[in-house]
């Protein structure tokens, strides 16, 4: 294993897979508002696209769906710093939302009679913050821009 | 006037700037559809005909240029290459020149209030020339097929 290498955790892969598919539709957005912009020009194009070809190449090496058994990811951070931090960002948000509904979904699950998942919910967050938190150690220790 | 070099299709430069707004039309179409598949997991099966739709629009918009030229000038490719991307482009844009035409009394009306000259007959003469660039690219494409 290179020493670049980061190795993403079984049960977080899936959370990195859907924040790159968040970044991906961020990204998609950005293009689109740059078509209709009337005094566009090529370099408003780049950025957006370029954000795009990152998340896309970075769900190249984790894989675009859901997998019933997933493995842990590994690939190089310096080729994918970009795409994981902006991945991470967003999967946050999403998880953090998540916590703050928490107790209404349980409220809805009791009714339906299906057992809490606020203490799951809260301790995959606490995971996926640690394991950012471990990242962005990890791109300081690189000392590579992160932007 | 269209011509055919070997395999290359040479788009008259008063004709570019349709084909660009066609292509970008579809660009649009593909981002906006990659936005908003992509944060559903179950509509992530769509994500591949999308993202190939806007890979063959990019790889166009690459050769023939995104923005444009003062003047324009003609632009030649591959067609065999960039098939796809252009009869989707052109047919996009046969679409909304067909609209142009249909609005091109009132638009003339709008101008004549602000003292401007009509453009009702540069607007039909435009919408000819596309439809028979594009029925000489379907001629085109159809020897190809047959070849």
């Amino acid at each position: 294993m290179s020493t670049n290498a980061l190795v993403v955790p079984a049960e977080l892969v899936g959370n990195l897979r859907d924040g790159l598919h968040a970044a991906l539709s961020f990204a998609a957005e950005e293009v689109t508002s740059v078509i209709f912009e009337p005094e566009r020009s090529l370099e408003m194009y780049r950025e957006p696209l370029a954000r795009f070809d990152r998340v896309r190449a970075l769900l190249d090496v984790i894989g675009w769906d859901r997998e019933p058994d997933p493995a842990e990811a590994r690939f190089d951070l310096r080729e994918h710093l970009h795409a994981t931090l902006d991945a991470l960002e967003k999967e946050i948000d999403v998880a953090s939302d998540r916590v703050k509904e928490a107790a209404t979904v349980d409220a809805e699950r009791a009714k339906r009679g299906e057992p809490p998942k606020r203490e799951e919910t809260i301790r995959r967050v606490l995971a996926l913050r640690e394991f950012a938190a471990t990242v962005r150690a990890y791109v300081d220790s690189l000392e590579v821009p992160r932007r | 006037m269209t011509r055919f070099r070997g395999k290359m299709l040479v788009v008259p430069a008063e004709l570019v700037g349709n084909l660009r707004a066609g292509l970008l039309d579809v660009l649009a179409s593909a981002a906006e559809e990659i936005a908003t598949v992509s944060i559903v997991i179950e509509g992530r099966g769509l994500l591949r005909e999308a993202l190939e739709r806007l890979d063959a629009v990019r790889a166009l918009l690459d050769v023939i240029g995104w923005t444009e030229t003062d003047p324009p000038v003609e632009v030649r490719f591959d067609l065999r290459e960039h098939w796809q991307a252009t009869l989707d482009a052109l047919e996009n844009e046969i679409s909304a020149s067909r609209d142009r035409v249909r609005e091109a009394a009132a638009v003339d009306a709008a101008r004549a209030e602000r003292g401007e000259p009509p453009k009702r007959e540069e607007t039909i003469q435009r919408a000819r020339a596309l439809r028979q660039f594009v029925a000489t690219v379907r001629t085109r494409l159809d020897g190809i097929g047959e070849g």
